[in-house]
């Protein structure tokens, strides 16, 4: 994978085979687990904040899983039930001893599906896997978007800054969100022994 | 004799039923220290670890890849 520029990183949240590229962008958050505080109110509290987003791109998101497209989940954000993001989580103790939790997201703005699909069904033959990813079941925010989105040129960075402002968070947007800038384009999976 | 438990209430049964131990980091009958995490639970794309609540001797009951609700007592630890 990594000769074809599609290196391999094991990441410890959750979920399948997760392809990650210039015209992706991740998102992810850290808080304190308090108590009483669920796997669920993580999800949607993200899931609310990137639906905002892609609303003002003139996107409508659906919840739920789309078993077709890449680490399905049952919080996949879906146009027509085609997958544009997916979340995942991972709960831990830092070195404080405080327990936390990080809620991920990712976020496809202008990858093309086919190219996802081929680079995770080529990780699933390698693997021995049978699982499939169907393009057919995935979508970008610059294929879906409405007007505001084709009228963007760089519309990866101006969706993490719109995202941001929604958010409220402030100073240099990179410090909240990871930026691809070219290959190689990590194939991200989650660590099963 | 400490229970290892998974949360009450870690997440919403009626939109996901269960979970999976997915990992365990110690053996049965492995000494373990308090703190110490000891066990990963997978739920709806989510890694939750499980660390031991006191130091001891501990005794799965729970296989990898067993199945786990809010509340599941997935092993003991013999304090020592």
């Amino acid at each position: 994978m990594a000769a074809a520029g599609w290196p391999v990183v094991l990441r410890k949240s959750g979920g399948g085979a997760c392809p990650v590229g210039p015209g992706t962008v991740q998102v992810a958050t850290i808080e304190p687990a308090i108590d009483g505080v669920t796997m669920n109110a993580k999800y949607e509290a993200l899931r609310n904040l990137i639906q905002s987003a892609l609303h003002f791109y003139g996107v409508c998101a659906q919840t739920g899983t789309v078993a077709h497209a890449y680490c399905p989940g049952g919080y996949d954000l879906a146009i027509h039930d085609k997958k544009i993001a997916g979340m995942s989580q991972h709960w831990f103790r830092n070195r404080g001893g405080i327990r936390c939790v990080i809620t991920t997201a990712s976020i496809n703005i202008e990858e093309e599906p086919a190219v996802l699909a081929d680079v995770v069904n080529r990780f699933y033959s390698g693997a021995g896997s049978l699982a499939r990813c169907l393009p057919a079941f995935l979508t970008s925010l610059r294929l879906s978007g409405g007007a505001t989105a084709v009228a963007t040129p760089d519309l990866a960075p101006a969706f993490m800054k719109r995202l941001a402002s929604f958010a409220g968070w402030h100073g240099d947007v990179a410090s909240h969100f990871s930026v691809n800038s070219g290959p190689p384009s990590p194939l991200s999976l989650t660590r099963h022994n | 004799m400490a229970d290892v438990v998974v949360p009450e209430g870690l997440w919403d049964t009626e939109k996901t039923p269960e979970g999976i131990v997915a990992n365990w980091f110690a053996r049965d009958g492995n000494a373990v220290d308090a703190g110490a995490t000891i066990a990963e639970l997978m739920v709806e794309k989510t890694t939750y670890e499980i660390t031991a609540p006191v130091a001891g001797r501990l005794r799965i009951l729970t296989a990898k890849d067993g199945v786990v609700r809010p509340g599941s007592v997935i092993a003991r630890i013999e304090e020592s």
